[in-house]
């Protein structure tokens, strides 16, 4: 069929969710993958690939669904793939992946895509787990019924891995088997098709035929039975157990995991954990990077020969990468924490412990995933938030998420507070800096929760919203797959932040030493109206004006009547608008401002620190600080975020909505504090 | 009755599934009449209860769980 050696196979892989797909698409691919997880890439695909026996892989990783009846957006999404891709995009064949200790409600998302008649191969995976608990599967009867290629893995221990790979570069034929998806009655109604399901499927949605809601509910249901029904007498006699040496492992750790009491009190510490991590783990590795980036710029700007393009490097990118690559070890340690508890299967059990608080405020159990996620970056977590049913709880979901403080705002927070409260400060045994930094949290979630209030209130809805969800059984986390999450979206984030602060610390120093002609006459005008001062006066001067009459200098200080009421002056307020693009350009941008008009390298830190208003007043005091933390935790400042909101929601109304609560929020709380504060 | 009626780590077998929003997607997950059904957990203040039905770990809603009847 296929002479072409350097035809590639392309080949999607899908399941329920949780039983282990991304295990066995790392062990195939390794590190050879993307995520089309971030704007600007439309797909939302993970592919990778492999070579096997010469012949080069496409594997693609869809989300998990429960079925071919979608209930929720990534549902859509896969059986849209599946049903609807045109002739060319379409996968080569399907890996249907089953789950050795869940096989009765796994296999019945294969029996579905079985009567697809396309090529698949069904992978039972766990089959290691399986055997200890004591569960024997007769794998060629199961190829047999349903006519396919049936595999047996452990994708974690690397079992019947080479077998796949061996199926996989097969050409499959595929066998039409007798439907049991529908009573003889209803067949006869669909009439001759070239494949009866599909045609089912498309009547029981409404896209043909002349179905009522009624009949087509009860043709889905029907087929549900009829399935089960298929599936128990098939599994009576192909599936076995000793009971003896089932170990439910699983039901004693809920017993206390999801307990009354017990349950929520481990839930707050793993929170604790998390938060405890983002402060003070992370914060050596952080040191240690920004004072590197202070000695790089030192180093370079020594070596290299005095001009422009020095000045570019060592005062514009320099501190504007340091800026970025600052956040890595949070971001690295808050996706590391995150896989391992979707991983172990712990995040379901938040949701199932956290949904009746969450529906208090219209959301449901699921929205803490987001949530939680949205502490790390709001981008994937308003992109989790697609396994929401219910189109209202999702929606204020997405709305209330970029409140939560993502890893961005950590930075900002962290100059700050260090601007108003000293290192040593301790609050009984807790540093104060980071009781402060935890106060930051609590308010983002505080505000979340209340937005949320407000969107319920205002938000009506006529759909009912529902909760069924599955307990996945608790299984050790796979650290290759924790590594290659930590991998890639480290990699993700300091790819599309780095981009974005890369240009902006750019187009900022062009900007900043460049200007009309009062920035051109600045030398004379100090030569002449400073003659009295020595020459390092007069240089310092020079560089004042000329900052203050730049390109830079006159955006910052058109806009300066808006920002001054909460104490900022006109070069916050370049960092303001730099920061329009994302947040983490604040840090950045405030050390190529100040360093334009210093000669030493000093950190961000101190730096920010020495400044000086004209009257000799720190220009970061109390009120100010306060009014820009304030300023920094509502502001929706994060282009990728309204890009992301935009595509999800696909409504321009609910994007601005978005972002302008959030900019009133920003504008008005920061206006109040500094105003009661100075 | 129903099964928010049923107590933690009682078993009951399902006898009918009321029609409703959920009711296909409640079949989808096996919870069909004939499938015996445990309690493994309720969460506090009228949250989700958890079950085991088929070998598989379930929970749901209250509201959801009173369309089943055992």
């Amino acid at each position: 069929m296929d002479n072409n050696q350097n035809h590639i196979r392309k080949i999607a892989l899908i399941g329920n969710p949780n039983l282990g797909k991304t295990t066995l698409f790392n062990s195939l691919c390794g590190l050879r993958q993307k995520t089309g997880n971030y704007p600007g890439v439309t797909v939302d695909k993970k592919k990778g690939k492999f070579k096997h026996q010469g012949k080069e892989i496409e594997l693609i990783d869809l989300p998990g669904i429960n079925s071919l009846f979608p209930k929720s957006k990534d549902e859509e999404l896969v059986v849209d793939y599946l049903l609807n891709t045109s002739q060319d995009q379409r996968p080569e064949k399907l890996i249907v992946m089953a789950s050795a200790i869940n096989l009765k409600r796994t296999l019945y998302l294969f029996d579905q895509i079985r009567d697809l008649d396309i090529p698949v191969i069904l992978v039972i995976n766990l089959i290691d787990v399986a055997k200890k608990q004591g569960i024997a599967i007769d794998i060629n009867k199961l190829s047999k019924v349903f006519g396919v290629e049936v595999i047996a893995i452990s994708a974690k221990k690397n079992q019947g891995i080479d077998s796949l790979k061996d199926v996989l570069t097969k050409d499959i034929e595929v066998i039409k088997r007798v439907p049991h998806f529908a009573e003889e009655e209803t067949l006869d109604k669909l009439g001759k098709a070239s494949n009866s399901y599909k045609k089912f499927l498309t009547y029981t949605n409404g896209k043909a035929g002349d179905l009522t809601a009624a009949e087509q509910k009860k043709w889905r249901t029907n087929e549900s039975i009829l399935r089960y029904k298929y599936l128990n007498i098939l599994l009576e006699d192909s599936v076995s157990q000793d009971k003896s040496k089932a170990t439910d492992f699983t039901t004693k750790a809920d017993k206390i995991l999801v307990h009354p009491i017990f349950g929520y009190i481990i839930f707050g510490m793993i929170m604790l954990l998390i938060f405890q991590s983002i402060f003070w783990l992370a914060s050596y590795p952080m040191d240690w990077i920004d004072t590197s980036f202070a000695w790089l710029s030192e180093v370079s700007s020594n070596a290299l020969p005095r001009g422009y393009f020095s000045d570019l490097l060592t005062q514009g990118i320099i501190p504007g990468v340091g800026g970025v690559v600052i956040f890595v070890p949070q971001i690295a340690i808050l996706f590391f924490l995150f896989s391992i508890l979707e991983e172990s299967g712990y995040m379901q059990r938040i949701v199932y412990l956290m949904d009746r608080f969450m529906q208090k405020f219209g959301m449901s159990g699921k929205s803490v995933v987001p949530m939680i996620s949205g502490l790390a970056c709001a981008i994937p977590a308003i992109m989790a938030a697609r396994t929401i049913e219910n189109n209202k709880e999702r929606l204020i979901t997405i709305l209330i998420t970029p409140l939560l403080t993502c890893s961005a705002r950590i930075p900002v927070y962290v100059v700050i507070i260090a601007l108003v409260i000293p290192d040593d400060a301790m609050i009984g045994i807790f540093n104060a800096q980071g009781i402060a930094l935890m106060g930051m949290y609590f308010l983002g979630v505080l505000l979340s929760l209340i937005s949320a209030l407000v969107f319920k209130w205002i938000l009506k809805t006529d759909f009912k919203s529902t909760l069924v969800i599955d307990m996945p059984t608790y299984l050790m986390p796979d650290f290759k797959n924790v590594f290659i999450s930590v991998w890639n979206n480290s990699k993700a984030f300091v790819w599309n932040a780095g981009k974005i602060i890369l240009a902006t610390s750019i187009i900022l120093f062009v900007l900043a030493t460049n200007g009309g002609q009062e920035f051109k006459n600045a030398e004379d005008k100090v030569a002449t109206e400073f003659s009295h001062l020595n020459e390092e006066e007069q240089a310092l001067e020079v560089s004042s004006i000329q900052l203050e009459s730049s390109y830079l200098g006159t955006i910052g200080k058109s806009i300066e009547p808006a920002i001054k009421p909460l104490g900022y002056d006109w070069k916050i307020g370049i960092s303001l608008i730099t920061s329009l693009a994302a947040r983490e350009v604040f840090v950045g941008t405030m050390s190529t401002i100040y360093a334009i008009n210093s000669e030493e390298e000093m950190t961000i830190r101190d730096r920010l620190k020495s400044q000086k208003k004209a009257d000799g007043s720190m220009v970061f005091g109390f009120a100010t600080s306060i009014s820009l933390l304030l300023f920094y935790a509502f502001a929706l400042q994060c282009f990728s975020t309204v890009a992301v909101t935009y595509k999800e929601t696909k409504s321009i109304k609910w994007t601005s909505i978005q972002f302008l609560y959030m900019t009133a929020l920003a504008y008005f709380s920061a206006l109040i504090a500094y105003q009661l504060l100075s | 009755m129903n099964l928010t009626e049923l107590k933690k780590n009682q078993s009951a077998i399902i006898s009918d599934v009321l029609e409703s929003d959920v009711s296909l997607k409640l079949f989808e997950f096996g919870l069909l009449p004939g499938a015996k059904i445990e309690i493994m957990n309720k969460a506090p203040f009228n949250g989700p209860i958890y079950i085991s039905v088929n070998g598989s770990l379930i929970s749901l809603r209250k509201a959801e769980a009173e369309t089943v009847i055992l």
